[in-house]
């Protein structure tokens, strides 16, 4: 019965994270419809067939948003669905929140729950409205996701200056030298507006962004937020949601896919750090790693997964600022701590590098609609290892599709922190 | 490769945009000629901000005429972004031909004149090279390029402008042949057009106003029709479309012919939002109200604008809203109102339009994924 | 007409209407049968093919 608790990855679908539904005079009922009727198309699941699971209670919907209580003043948002489409009345629906790594909370618990083998089909969308308020209202809204009171209330901004925080602290740990490090910021932002290029949903595929463009902090068209990050070291806001299909080897099976080609879910990783920025950086004191439960997330997930960071072919990072992609890479592996710049000069970490990341250009280059980045992650990590990336599809060195991917979504400044590994 | 670039008449809106382009995306060195050093320096000052990256700046070389033999020399591409004037063109071509030396490619960013008639100003040789490129504005956010070669050109220099405008530029690029506006224009104002025309044909139920709300963001546009033309300009519009009527002979002819209440406009100098006004215009009442008016074609004044709030279009855009477009169209097409037939038959007549253009076009057009002749409306065009 | 314009395509409009088939019934109800002949529609019908864009972005739900 080796198979019996593979968690599968069918596939799905996302918005094209360029779109404002506020200009276009839409809302949360036409995004959800939207999406989930794409990612049903596209996996080959009807309505109809939701309606049949239902029947035997075994289809799920499991819905990953931060805030839509602040954005669009709506909550409960697990029942929104029910406004999708009659099918989907009387199949359990919630709501799953972790700040940015919300939508990583609702594949959690799907995956958790075929693996069990309660459900054989799950449906988990992920989905933020963000332009229904203007940017320094947004910034405080997102000041939630770290300690609002001491770390978000009535200050401009508060996380591009915690991730900023970041870069000092990571400046000091290492002793890399300043300069080499914000250079490899910039390198880091021209690489995923490099590499969002490709990809046809994303936010600045038409957008300029070049080395010089990204290393002068400070100027008219790329001012400090906070003091040390410039605006080419941050995502931006947006709109968008993503749509994921998970399913049993029973669900497999009925769809008649051969199971030896989906990709499946290998393992998960999920830790919560301090809250407090401060605190998580005196608890990393002892550690060599400034984010030690970044990182353990990573151990447990290769180690639930089997695998090393030699296995992993690709890898998607949640680079909300640049500094955070920066930390991501001795989490994953791909360098030692300290190390980090490394791999953003040698060009491992490119798109036609040993260890590609981004490759359709990461919250940076795509947008960031927090509650949707886990579910897209997890969505274009898919789409890498089943060689449906299209224009953004990276290779291994011989020329095949990736086999293994891993992504890292965190919430807060680090404070949640999930891992999948994902793979054939 | 393209290491530099001649702008000239980079004072222009387009001139110093299509400049920001190639110093950005193309990573190109930018002469920037226009009449006189003030005006080009003035476009450096204005170019970066259009692509939002100051880093441009230092690859944008102000100059004047006086300097065109220099740049010309060291360029591997000639842009031409001069006025829509035959005369002004001629010249300016006749004197680049005289400065052109090695394998150099010249375009024109032309909307309306003859690519294959410009090219006849160069020699022989020096025609293998010249294509039209045009580009739509801002450009920036409207990615569109058509390239246009003309019966000298080579097509080995074609197809690699065509690569390059694609993968270094980002441009979405379509292949045009010589015809009059292109693709993209004769299509757009052939909509724009009718709906003037529509609009006269109805001045009793309100005309202008009455057909934008028709055709209002809930038929896939922003802006309405009659607002876009007063966007453009009611004189930039007058000249295309007279140019489409006097060149063009397709069934669609006589939707080129220009309304006469919009020439009578253009002659009292009311060319839309560059003037005080066109077919709408921004009004402060007696009591120091600012109200928005339009012209009353039946009347021949300005009035307030009304809101028609018609039934078809609030289903319409309630079902949008929604999500449920299928709904929405199912509404629109039943629906029994005058107006929802008005609706529908432009949206048709549009569509049969684009349709029929690429057809027309389709002599000289290659498949940007093969490179290969292709028939049209298999995939060549996707963007349509 | 998307990247010139940012209007919706005609082809992704016909998409819009509710497909080919639809489209080309409405034309035939809706057109004038003599236009249709000069443009020779049945012919230019039958080239034609799904639009690469999708008009649900295009489409506002606004007045």
């Amino acid at each position: 019965m080796e198979y019996m608790d593979n968690v599968y990855i069918l596939g799905g679908a996302q918005t094209d994270f360029e779109r404002n539904w506020q200009k276009e005079g839409k809302g949360v009922i036409a995004l959800l419809k939207e999406v989930v009727t794409d990612a049903l198309k596209v996996v080959g699941i009807t309505f109809s067939d939701i309606e049949r699971l239902n029947e035997e209670n075994k289809v799920a919907c499991y819905v990953g948003n931060f805030i839509a209580e602040n954005y669009i003043d709506q909550g409960h948002l697990g029942a929104l669905l029910t406004e999708v489409h009659p099918a989907f009345y009387g199949v359990p629906s919630a709501r799953y929140e972790a700040a940015c790594s919300s939508s990583s909370a609702a594949l959690d618990a799907a995956y958790t729950k075929i693996k069990a083998g309660e459900y054989d089909l799950a449906v988990v969308v992920g989905w933020e409205l963000m332009k229904t308020v203007d940017s320094k209202t947004c910034a405080d809204i997102l000041g939630r996701a770290s300690y609002y009171e001491t770390e978000g209330k009535d200050i401009d901004f508060p996380f591009p200056r915690l991730f900023g925080r970041l870069a000092d602290e990571t400046i000091k740990k290492y002793g890399i030298g300043e300069q080499r490090y914000m250079d490899s910021l910039a390198k880091i932002a021209c690489i995923n507006y490099g590499n969002a290029k490709r990809n046809p949903f994303a936010q600045t595929r038409k957008w300029f962004m070049n080395y010089e463009q990204a290393s002068r902090r400070g100027t008219k068209t790329n001012s400090f937020v906070g003091k040390r990050l410039g605006i080419s070291d941050c995502s931006q806001v947006t709109d968008g949601a993503a749509a994921v299909l998970l399913a049993s080897e029973r669900m497999v099976k009925e769809l008649g896919i051969d199971r030896n080609r989906v990709p499946v879910v290998k393992g998960y990783g999920h830790r919560t750090a301090p809250m407090l920025f401060e605190k998580k950086m005196e608890n990393a004191r002892g550690s060599r790693y400034l984010l030690p439960w970044t990182r353990q997330a990573v151990v447990d997930a290769y180690h639930r997964a089997g695998v090393g960071v030699k296995n992993i072919d690709v890898f998607e990072t949640h680079d909300c600022f640049t500094s955070s992609e920066y930390a991501a890479i001795s989490a994953f592996g791909i360098t030692e701590p300290g190390m980090e710049y490394e791999a953003v000069e040698d060009g491992r970490i490119g798109f036609e590098g040993e260890y590609p990341v981004n490759p359709g250009g990461g919250l940076i280059g795509c947008g960031h609609p927090v509650g949707a980045s886990g579910c897209r992650m997890f969505l274009d990590l898919y789409k890498q290892v089943s060689g449906t990336a299209g224009d953004y599809q990276v290779r291994r060195a011989d020329g095949s599709i990736p086999k293994n991917g891993a992504m890292l979504n965190i919430g807060g400044t680090a404070t949640t922190n999930y891992v999948f590994v994902i793979g054939r | 490769m393209i290491h530099t670039v001649t702008i000239i008449g980079a004072n222009g809106t387009m001139g110093r945009n299509v400049a920001a382009i190639f110093a950005s995306f193309g990573n190109a060195k930018v002469y920037l000629v226009s009449r006189t050093l003030q005006k080009s320096i003035e476009a450096k000052e204005k170019a970066f901000l259009s692509v939002r990256a100051e880093s441009i700046k230092e690859k944008m070389f102000p100059r004047d005429y006086s300097q065109l033999a220099e740049c010309i020399g060291e360029s591997e591409l000639i842009f031409e972004a001069c006025a829509e004037d035959w005369k002004v063109k001629e010249n300016i071509h006749k004197q680049i031909s005289g400065y052109l030396s090695r394998n150099q490619i010249v375009c024109s960013g032309t909307s309306g004149l003859s690519i294959t008639a410009l090219s006849e100003i160069y020699n022989e040789d020096q025609r293998l090279g010249f294509v039209g490129m045009h580009f739509f504005n801002p450009p920036y956010h409207m990615t569109l390029c058509e390239l246009i070669p003309t019966p000298h050109t080579d097509m080995e220099i074609f197809k690699s402008l065509c690569t390059y405008a694609k993968n270094v530029l980002h441009r979405t690029v379509v292949e045009v042949k010589d015809t009059p506006a292109f693709l993209g224009n004769r299509i757009g104002f052939h909509f724009i057009n009718e709906a003037m025309q529509t609009a006269e044909t109805h001045r009793c139920d309100g005309g202008i106003d009455y057909i934008d709300e028709i055709l209002g963001p809930f038929t896939g546009r922003e802006m309405p029709p009659m607002i876009t033309a007063d966007f453009v300009g009611l004189d930039v519009h007058k000249a295309i479309v007279e140019h489409l009527y006097g060149n063009t002979c397709d069934y669609a002819h006589d939707t080129f012919l220009l309304p006469q209440f919009v020439n009578a406009l253009i002659e009292e100098g009311h060319l839309g939002r560059k003037s005080d006004g066109g077919l709408y215009r921004n009004h402060t009442r007696g009591d120091g109200e600012k109200t928005r008016q339009v012209y009353d074609i039946e009347k021949g004044n300005y009035r307030e604008i009304r809101r028609y709030a018609f039934p078809f279009a609030k289903e319409m855009v309630g079902a949008i809203r929604a999500g449920d477009y299928g709904y929405a169209f199912t509404s629109m097409i039943s629906h029994r109102s005058k107006e929802a037939r008005i609706c529908c038959e432009l949206l048709l007549k549009y569509i049969l339009y684009g349709m029929k253009v690429v057809e027309i076009i389709r002599g000289g057009v290659f498949a940007m994924g093969t490179m290969s002749w292709q028939p049209a409306l298999t995939g060549v065009l996707p963007w349509l | 007409m998307a990247a010139g314009f940012n209007w919706c395509p005609p082809l992704a409009l016909i998409e819009a209407f509710g497909g080919k088939e639809i489209f080309v019934k409405l034309c035939e109800e809706r057109i004038e049968n003599s236009v249709l002949r000069e443009m020779d529609f049945k012919n230019l019908v039958k080239a034609v093919e799904k639009s690469a864009y999708d008009y649900r972005k295009f489409i506002k739900a606004k007045l």
